[in-house]
């Protein structure tokens, strides 16, 4: 037993990892007790715990198994990570078609949240790019699914949420990149109708897009616009360039566990006022390599340390485009209110792309994500006001990041829950599901 | 550049074998050979498709093998032909409890542990000998340094490594032949690696990996403490006198 959390460190009960061989055997002959898949647990919710159960983790699972640079089509264990595909394929000139904010994740663990990156406007989702996976479950059948064959189990597995069995191994299609750099510009704007109108301007001709957002008074709603494309061969320099280059990665860390959190009113607010003036300082265009494009959180490696023993809620909702302008403007000021502020607001538009998976998060309008340090009633009242405007609105939340929605919260966020439930693996449930789903 | 890998199963042996599919470039990689030897063929081949994606233009082999017993070793590393690099890895970390308890456990601790990689570290010096250059390494332990009541079963085995791969260094010290033992510190396995917030305590892999190709690859001889924090802290395990040691729990 020990004591594993997932990414937000809320306090968890204790739960038992078991690590897989390449049938996963493990799984099958479970019986009554809970058992549920685990990758890389950078999931910050509870959707990759089960306490008092079993954890069945995929880190053995590491190895590449073959590559087509024909096609693109890499097929890998489970447990590899993103991080470990950018390094390998990057020199051969092929990048993951989607990757999420940090690359210290699973290859499986992204098929089941069916994550989302900068470009879900332009590329859709992880498990837009996924051809096939084998799964294992456990009543010991080993299944190939893809779009020919399993289709239904293929569709429920991806953003699954680990509960239709274990992955063994996936294929995705990589895309090809002509350097490991992008061209970048940062511009910032003031209000969300301002944001609105960039993401209009932006989105035909930049694949990438993401917004940082000030959640905290003062200048609540002001914030830095990031666009970016892959840079060609040989990218010109020019004087106007700013080099961001890849950095030494996980040099810097917090080293040890905080009895208390080093998030505060004063902290967030002094945070929120730097970001953005170090940002509009250098608006403009940049030349940035990969890693601090994609990933600038994983320079700090443990950065969730800082939230203390308690830990820290993430927020994610997406709300209709339209309408949307007041609707993110009426969660700005619920925060501001609270006088909770969050570090790290990411807002983004999504894509109309038709979901890859029966239970993906992702929809076309419009995301805001959110970190809350945990001050227990108070943070959890102030999440549970937040749901009711994204329900007002008719949006949803997305569960991957959660740890305390309700139930009727989820069910208006998700269409699919009873055709969903056919597909589940019986011996798998999560603190997630058991809370969301009733198992 | 040919290098064989014994144990190429072991985390170490993949993580350096993986550091050095990455160290060529492309325009090099075909420069690059492996042979990876160890007693499962399947989870070889794993090894070897692994790689092969890494290095698409190098060349890799596998060897399955019966690694005690002294016939197959010899008639394998014959078979290696010229080698520029050879890293011995196998060894388990036996369990002290149930090596006092049960001979069995014992008696394959000392094959496994002690037999097999001598049994491959002489015939490779016999190769590097014939050749007049080479470069071998055996991964020892920390645990060698110091006898200690928790895992001395395993400790006395690394600690015969240490005086073979010293004798071994003393015997090839005006040659091109480098030998160097490498001491690992406790390094994390895959299992720890699930946990967003592994012990600090133990080395990742990949780090110590980076350091024994880096020191292989130089022609190191001797010893490697990896991560190097050990090279200190042994020295001050080493020196406490044994009335204080003894009523310490190691
Ligand atoms: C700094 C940071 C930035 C992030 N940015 C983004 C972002 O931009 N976009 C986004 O969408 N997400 C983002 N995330 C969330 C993260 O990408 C997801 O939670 C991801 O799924 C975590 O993968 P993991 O390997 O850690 O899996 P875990 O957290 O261990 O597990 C996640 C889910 O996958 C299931 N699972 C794991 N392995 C298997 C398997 N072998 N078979 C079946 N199911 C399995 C688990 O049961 C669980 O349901 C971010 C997280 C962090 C910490």
């Amino acid at each position: 037993m020990s004591n594993l959390q997932s990414w937000g460190r809320l306090p968890v009960q204790k739960q038992q990892l078991v690590l897989a061989g390449s049938a996963a055997e493990e799984l099958v002959g479970q019986g009554k007790a809970s058992i549920l898949p685990r990758g890389l647990g950078r999931s910050y919710g509870d959707v990759c715990l089960n306490p008092g159960g079993k954890l069945l983790s995929s880190a053995a699972l590491d190895n590449f198994i073959s590559f087509d640079p024909q096609t693109g089509l890499l097929t890998a264990q489970a447990g590899v990570s993103l991080g470990e595909i950018q390094r390998t394929f990057a020199p051969q000139g092929f990048m993951l078609p989607v990757t999420p904010g940090t690359q210290f994740v699973s290859l499986a663990g992204a098929i089941a949240n069916d994550v989302h990156g900068k470009n879900h406007h332009s590329m859709g989702t992880f498990g837009d790019h996924v051809t096939s996976l084998t799964l294992v479950r456990s009543d010991s059948s080993m299944l190939e699914c893809s779009q020919e064959t399993n289709f239904d189990l293929f569709r429920a597995t991806i953003g699954g949420l680990g509960l239709t069995g274990f992955i063994t191994q996936a294929t995705i299609r990589l895309q090809p990149v002509q350097s490991p750099w992008l061209e970048t510009e940062n511009i910032p704007f003031k209000n969300v109708a301002e944001f609105l109108m960039l993401s209009d301007e932006s989105e035909s001709d930049f694949k990438y897009s993401v917004s940082w957002v000030n959640c905290a008074s003062p200048a609540n709603g002001r914030g830095i616009f990031m666009r970016g494309n892959h840079a060609g061969p040989q990218f010109k320099k020019n004087s106007t360039t700013i080099l961001r280059s890849e950095p030494g990665a996980g040099k810097l860390t917090v080293p040890f566990d905080l009895a208390f959190s080093l998030v505060n009113k004063a902290s967030v607010t002094a945070f929120n006022l730097g970001y953005y003036y170090a940002n509009a300082a250098t608006a403009g265009k940049h030349v940035s390599h990969y890693q601090p494009y994609f990933y600038p959180l994983d320079a700090v490696t443990k950065w969730n340390r800082i939230y203390g023993n308690k830990g820290f809620y993430q927020y994610q909702s997406v709300v209709p485009r339209t309408g949307g302008e007041d609707v993110l403007q009426e969660m700005l000021d619920k925060i501001r209110a609270s006088g909770q502020g969050s570090f790290l607001s990411v807002l983004k538009t999504m894509g109309d792309l038709p979901p890859a998976g029966l239970m993906s998060f992702s929809r076309p309008g419009i995301t805001l994500a959110l970190d809350f340090a945990n001050h227990g009633s108070k943070t959890l009242r102030l999440l549970d006001a937040l749901d009711e405007i994204v329900l007002a609105a008719g949006g949803a939340v997305n569960p991957s990041k959660d740890a305390r929605m309700s139930r009727e919260m989820f069910e208006a966020s998700f269409s699919n829950i009873a055709e969903f439930n056919k597909y589940r693996d019986p011996a798998i449930s999560s603190a997630m599901s058991r809370r969301l789903l009733g198992s | 550049m040919k290098i064989a890998i014994v144990s190429a199963t072991s985390t170490i042996g993949q993580a350096a074998a993986r550091k050095w599919a990455a160290n060529f470039s492309i325009q090099k990689q075909s420069e690059l050979q492996f042979v990876l030897l160890g007693r499962n063929q399947t989870a070889l081949e794993t090894v070897a498709a692994d790689l092969l994606v890494r290095a698409p233009k190098a060349q890799v082999q596998v060897m399955s093998l019966d690694m005690l017993d002294r016939q197959s070793v010899e008639a394998a590393v014959n078979g290696l032909g010229q080698l520029d690099v050879a890293l011995i890895c196998q060894g388990e970390l036996t369990d002290q409890v149930s090596a006092q308890a049960d001979s069995a456990v014992l008696a394959n601790s000392v094959m496994v542990n002690v037999l097999s990689p001598t049994l491959f570290a002489e015939a490779i010096a016999r190769k590097f000998e014939a050749q007049g250059k080479g470069k071998l390494a055996i991964i020892g332990s920390v645990a060698g340094d110091r006898g200690r009541k928790s895992n001395y079963a395993y400790g006395a085995s690394k600690a015969y490594l240490a005086a073979y791969a010293q004798g071994l260094v003393h015997r090839f010290a005006s040659t091109k032949v480098s030998v160097l033992l490498i001491k690992p510190g406790p390094t994390a396995s895959r299992m720890t690696l699930s946990l967003p917030n592994p012990p600090a305590k133990l080395a990742a892999p990949e780090l110590v990996a980076e350091q024994i190709v880096k020191s292989i690859d130089s022609g190191k001889r001797g010893v490697l403490y990896t991560p190097t924090i050990w090279f200190a802290i042994m020295l001050i395990v080493r020196l406490l006198p044994s009335f204080i040691f003894n009523k310490i729990n190691l």
